[in-house]
């Protein structure tokens, strides 16, 4: 039997009314299983269509995606069933406690019963909220919010798991802890893409990067693999080394 | 199924915890309604039953002051207070500090005038100065009163003076036809009206009669006018807090995080809209609740939808519908709460003006009664008046709630189309 990748991208283009140059000009590819898979690229590199496109927020206008071997334009239903996406963005509600974001986005996952409360208590452990999972979100500090942020991503235990910058401006011991539990989730057999500006984190966490820009993947590979080939010191030397040092706003 | 109850509970408890919005689901509409009905239906005695003080100087001292107050006693809604000649100026004064709603006066020579122009030959009469000589009474109004109920008050002293004129005429009328019958060679002494069979003169005997008001079971009045048009004003806006709800998940990511589950548009927007339809309705009740029990209470006519309690429902729902579509189109336009709300409340307040939420539409210039038929608020407006005060049935209001059942699916589609996450 063949091992699917996680996700293939294949020919991907994405274009966007009133711009000229395509967001995603062809972009192909392939994410195995199991893995923390870094995308990589300065501001309006196609980082976050990419995400998107993945993650069924938008439509490419040709190419294929597959997820887990299900073509996302054919029946994006089940291509998104094995997803978790973690935006950016606080994506919760204020006014409800942690329990209850999770209860609420773990029901619409089609969880119910025991099968729901074991989630649910899981995601609070592994965010470290359990105590505090019955106030409300609206008193949680930044990096409560965005551990529980985190924790409503894998509420239903996705296999694939998508994150737009989870550690964005948040305390030393809060990152810490989000890397330790992304390399538990990893060991755990779960495929992590995660975009983030922080090339030593992407260096220290990710078995793969891919480094994007205009639309078009510029290289691919490991850290260290990366680094020798273009004879750089580290990741974010071969970063600036492949995209520029111009302001990119 | 189960998705579209999950989201719908979720907007509940929501809003449960969200003591702003329930302040502006509730409370405001029934204040709303209370505070307008309590308003309208005064201004409606105003301009009808309600009694009015008027300070009334008799300069004349003649006998025509009597006739007045006898007429303008009939009427039973003006009450009049005498004062002195010369407390004139003083009580014109207190009518212009708004004391008294109007001061009559009568000047001087007045009954004496009305008793010389009655004996005014054709010829006289052609002399035109010689018949606007006539002293006027002359009347005063509170400069704040309305220009409606000046009307009214104005018709009611006329046909009061229409009376006391009358009755001269007729007194005039048995002197002359002694004074005849006498120069015809007949002994007669004066006759007085009664003995010559006058009398019945000066009754009024043509009324108009209200038809409409005694065959109707339910009466026509402010309360059943104004209840379901401010739950209408009430209903249409919980526009701000489903707009700004759905906002809010725009905003904050919550809705790009939907995007990316197995979960369709349909059922993130019929769980928000399932919810407030809810809510619409337990407000409609709330409302129904105080025009029903509470309005008796303070004096007012009690609501009552007993004649078509299924139409009303119908209506309710269509109109919680359009509101709740509304709301969804406006979250998914508005890039921003203020937005939201300035945008929302205006148009609202736009719609119900032209709808004939705040003035009938029959009342309304003619190019506003044309642009009201595409006010929802109008059509649910309508369609309340046709089941709760024409006594139609639910085929005749129909045409109302179809439009507002248009109008939602027109809102929720424009919103499904419009509420994909901007990249």
């Amino acid at each position: 039997m063949q091992d699917l990748g996680a996700i293939e991208m294949r020919g991907v283009v994405k274009s966007y009314p009133g711009q000229e140059k395509p967001a995603l000009n062809g972009m192909s590819l392939s994410v195995p299983q199991g893995i923390l898979f870094g995308l990589l690229g300065p501001n309006g590199a196609g980082k976050s269509t990419s995400l998107a496109l993945l993650c069924g927020l938008a439509g490419a206008d040709s190419g294929t995606i597959d997820i887990l071997g299900r073509r996302m334009a054919i029946d994006a239903m089940a291509a998104k069933q094995p997803l978790g996406f973690v935006p950016q963005d606080i994506a919760l509600y204020d006014n409800l406690s942690g329990r209850e974001n999770l209860r609420f986005f773990g029901r619409l996952y089609g969880l119910k019963g025991e099968e729901l409360r074991e989630r649910i208590e899981f995601c609070l452990h592994f965010s470290g909220l359990t105590e505090r999972a019955d106030q409300p979100v609206s008193t949680y500090s930044g990096g409560m919010k965005r551990r529980l942020n985190l924790a409503v991503g894998l509420i239903h235990g996705p296999e694939i798991l998508f994150l737009d910058e989870p550690t964005v401006g948040i305390d030393a011991q809060s990152r810490q802890l989000i890397h330790d539990q992304l390399q538990h989730l990893v060991d755990q057999g779960i495929t992590i893409i995660y975009t983030t500006h922080y090339m030593e984190e992407a260096e220290q966490l990710c078995s793969r990067v891919a480094i994007i820009d205009e639309g078009e993947i510029l290289a691919v590979g490991s850290p260290k693999s990366l680094i020798e080939e273009h004879k750089c010191r580290n990741l974010e030397e071969c970063f600036f080394l492949l995209t520029g040092k111009e302001l990119r706003d | 199924m189960i998705r579209i109850f999950t989201v719908a509970g979720k907007e509940l408890l929501l809003l449960r915890r969200d003591y702003g919005g329930v302040l502006v689901l509730f409370f405001m509409p029934a204040v709303l309604v209370l505070i307008i009905t309590l308003v309208q239906e005064n201004v409606m005695e105003l301009t009808g039953e309600q009694l009015t003080t008027l300070v009334f100087i008799d300069e004349d001292q003649g006998g025509m002051a009597k006739d007045f107050l006898d007429a303008i006693a009939d009427d039973g809604s003006v009450e009049v207070v005498s004062w002195p000649p010369d407390r004139r100026k003083e009580a014109l004064s207190a009518v212009n500090n708004g004391d008294y709603t109007a001061c009559l006066i009568l000047p001087a020579g007045t009954g004496k005038e009305l008793e010389k122009s009655l004996t005014l030959t054709s010829q006289d009469l052609a002399d035109q100065s010689q018949a606007d000589s006539l002293s006027q009474p002359i009347v005063h109004f509170d400069p704040a009163i309305l220009p409606a109920f000046r009307a009214g008050l104005l018709g009611k002293l006329q046909m009061a003076f229409a009376q006391v004129e009358m009755a001269e005429k007729i007194r005039f009328l048995g002197k002359h036809l002694t004074s005849k019958l006498m120069g015809l060679g007949i002994p007669a002494q004066y006759l007085s009206e009664e003995e010559l069979g006058l009398s019945s003169l000066n009754r009024q005997l043509m009324l108009v009669t209200d038809q409409g008001a005694e065959i109707s079971e339910v009466q026509p009045g402010v309360v059943q006018q104004n209840v379901p048009a401010w739950a209408l004003f009430g209903i249409f806006f919980t526009v701000l807090p489903l707009g700004g709800a759905l906002l809010r998940e725009r905003q904050s990511g919550v809705w790009t995080r939907f995007m990316s589950m197995p979960i369709s548009t349909f059922s993130l927007l019929a769980g928000k809209v399932l919810a407030y339809l809810l809510v619409c309705l337990l407000q409609f009740f709330v409302i129904y609740l105080i025009g029903s029990q509470f309005f008796p209470v303070l004096g007012l006519p009690a609501f009552s939808i007993s004649a078509a309690p299924v139409e009303v429902l119908f209506i309710v729902c269509g109109a919680s519908l359009a509101a709740c579509g509304y709301g969804l189109l406006l979250g998914v336009l508005c890039n921003s709460y203020e937005q939201v709300s300035m945008f929302g409340s205006i148009s609202i307040v736009i719609a119900a003006a032209i709808g004939g939420i705040m003035v009938p539409v029959y009342a309304m210039p003619e190019t506003l009664q044309r642009l009201s038929v595409f006010s929802p608020l109008n059509w649910g407006l309508t369609a309340f008046h046709d089941v709760l005060i024409r006594d139609e049935s639910l085929w005749a209001m129909q045409g109302g709630v179809l439009r507002l059942l248009l109008f939602f699916c027109c809102c929720i589609v424009l919103a499904w189309r419009m509420s994909r996450p901007k990249l």
